[in-house]
This record gives C-alpha cells, sequence and structure tokens, in this order.
C-alpha cells in the first residue's frame, strides 16, 4: 500500500470532519423539528402531560 | 493544537451509513409501514412517521452490531469482505457505539412518542437479531435462518401496535408469514454462494446437510408459507382483492420452489432456478403487503 503524503492526510482528515459535522448538523435540525412536531402532535391530543 | 496529520482517520458518513444494511431496511421499512396502514386505526401521520423512521432506525443499529459481531466473519466471504470493517475503513468500537445508540434512541423514541407495546416488540426484535440471531446461533447451528428469520418478521407487529396499541391475529399471520419465508429465501441464495458460506465457516444448510436436503427444506417450508399467506383470505381478515394477489403469487412461489426442491445442479449448472426464486421471494412480499394494503384502503 502507498503511504499517503502527511499533507494530503491532514486534507482528508479535516474534509471528512466536515462532512461528519455538515451531516451531525442536518440530523439534529431535522431532529428538532420532528420533536416539536410530536410536542405539538401530543398538546392536540390532550395527552401532553 | 494536535496537527490534524496526527489525528486517526474518522471514518466517512457513508461507512455510518453502510452500517445500517440499508438494502435490508426497505424491506423491513416496507412490511413496517403496511403493517401499520393495514391496522383498523389510523395513527396521526406525524406519530406514524416517527414509527416508521423508528422501525428503520432499530433496524439499522441490529445491522450495525451484527456487523460489529461479525467483522472476522464478512472478512472471509466475497459478498461482504468490502464493508466497513472488515475493508479497515472504520474502528470495531466505532460501530458497536454506534449500533448501541441508534438502538438506544429508536426504543427510547418511540416508547416516548408512539406507544410502549410498539417500543417493546421493536426491543425483542433488536435483541432477538443481535444476541439470538448474531450472536448465539449463526455460528453454531444450520437451522441459524429459521430461528433468526423471527427478527425480520417483527415490522409488521410493530407497526401494527404502533397504529393499535395491541397485537391481533392478522398481524400475527403476518409474522408467521415472514418468519416462514425466510428459510427458502435464505437457503436459495445459500445454494448458489455455497462456497463464500464454505469458506467463512458458517454452518449454512447446503454447507452441513448438503445441497438435496435443502432442496427439500425449501419445498417443505414453502407449504405453511403458503398457508400462512392465504390464511387472512379464508379467516375473513381481509377482503377479495389481498385474497386473489396471496392466491396467484404464492401460486407462482409454490412453482418456483417446486422446481428448485425438484433438481440437482450438474456440472456449470448457472443456478438459474434458484437465483429465481430469490428474487421472486422478495417480490413476492413487495406484492402480499402491497395487497394488503389495497384491499384495506380500497375495499
Amino acid at each position: 500500500m502507498t503511504p499517503i503524503d502527511p499533507k494530503d492526510e491532514a486534507k482528508l482528515v479535516r474534509k471528512r470532519q466536515r462532512a461528519r459535522a455538515t451531516v451531525m448538523a442536518l440530523l439534529l435540525g431535522g431532529l428538532v423539528i420532528l420533536f416539536f412536531a410530536i410536542t405539538i402532535v401530543k398538546i392536540r391530543a390532550g395527552m401532553g402531560t | 493544537m494536535t496537527p490534524a496529520a496526527q489525528l486517526p482517520l474518522p471514518a466517512d458518513w457513508r461507512d455510518f451509513l453502510a452500517l445500517t444494511k440499508p438494502r435490508v431496511m426497505s424491506l423491513v421499512v416496507f412490511t413496517g409501514l403496511c403493517g401499520m396502514l393495514a391496522a383498523p386505526r389510523a395513527i396521526n401521520p406525524v406519530l406514524g412517521f416517527v414509527a416508521i423512521l423508528c422501525i428503520a432506525v432499530g433496524a439499522g443499529a441490529a445491522g450495525a452490531l451484527n456487523q460489529w459481531y461479525e467483522a472476522d466473519l464478512d472478512a472471509k466471504m466475497r459478498r461482504t469482505s468490502g464493508r466497513p470493517l472488515p475493508a479497515g475503513r472504520m474502528e470495531r468500537q466505532s460501530a458497536l457505539h454506534f449500533g448501541v445508540g441508534l438502538a438506544v434512541f429508536s426504543v427510547l423514541l418511540m416508547g416516548l412518542a408512539v406507544n410502549y407495546a410498539a417500543a417493546a416488540i421493536l426491543t425483542v426484535s433488536i435483541l432477538f437479531y443481535v444476541l439470538v440471531y448474531t450472536v448465539w446461533l449463526k455460528r453454531r447451528t444450520p437451522q441459524n435462518i429459521v430461528i433468526g428469520g423471527a427478527a425480520g418478521a417483527f415490522p409488521p407487529l410493530i407497526g401494527w401496535a404502533a397504529a393499535t396499541g395491541d397485537v391481533a391475529l392478522l398481524p400475527v399471520l403476518l409474522f408467521a408469514l415472514i418468519f416462514l419465508w425466510t428459510p427458502p429465501h435464505f437457503w436459495a441464495l445459500a445454494l448458489f454462494v455455497k462456497t463464500d458460506y464454505a469458506n467463512a465457516g458458517v454452518p449454512m444448510l447446503p454447507v452441513v446437510a448438503g445441497e438435496r436436503t435443502t432442496r427439500h427444506q425449501i419445498g417443505l417450508y414453502t407449504i405453511p408459507m403458503v398457508a400462512c399467506a392465504v390464511a387472512p383470505w379464508p379467516l375473513g381478515l381481509t377482503g377479495a382483492i389481498y385474497g386473489i394477489v396471496a392466491v396467484g403469487a404464492s401460486a407462482a412461489f409454490a412453482l418456483f420452489a417446486l422446481q428448485v426442491s425438484t433438481r440437482s445442479t450438474r456440472g456449470e449448472d448457472a443456478m438459474r432456478p434458484e437465483k429465481r426464486l430469490f428474487g421472486y421471494s422478495i417480490l413476492y412480499l413487495f406484492l402480499l403487503f402491497g395487497a394488503l394494503v389495497a384491499d384495506r384502503w380500497l375495499a
């Protein structure tokens, strides 16, 4: 296996960290919307407590 | 600050997605959704979405934990050697944490947002797949997929329980249908990837008991499976739409299974009947569950 140049590896690490952070942000944003919707449904159904 | 080059290479997010076995998940989500839509009580669309999300995430968790436990086995099989763990693209501990995290999240969300009956069945299905099938049975007995097949049979029960809060005869029959469908489905696959399983030391039926016994067993399991598929109609649990589709699709399944169970491999055999049965078995479930929903909403 060809060793990766340290500069290229650093770039790859940063790229993957950014991609993972973006995916996590999207997932968390989606969960916020989902939990808000669940709360509204529960309140409307009279099961909020 | 630590230079980035000295950090371990983080796994790509696509590898985490691959851990969840998205293709298997699609069938699980479909049968769970159909179980929910076939229930006599309608569920709020938001809660219905949450229930399906939980079923999908729970199935993904089970898939991730399966790959965590079977990394050594996957490395020995051509079909699975490219997965994130055997290919060395991810640390095993990451897969374990990911799987446990998803499992806990899916069960908690199902319990708190939908109902505890659905959450309890989801918990049993995840534990059954990971502990009973993956850890206990898979490497020990050729009956691994017979009993382990129950894990994949839970989604319609979960979907039904999410909508109604309880379990009735129809979802139990759907459970039995998938449970009895699993052996012919997987043994048809095992017949044409036999060498892969043999190399990995997995005691699949064709490896342990031979091809002839496997073919015989495919035929035997098809009989009760067809009975479970058709039963909801004469029992009055479904209407004619489901009944006609079930009879037609099951007759085709029985024909393909008969072809597989009565033949033997010769020389450079392309295993066409086995591949046809395997492919059709997937379509068969889609047809039956699709017809079930159509019957409930159109009749």
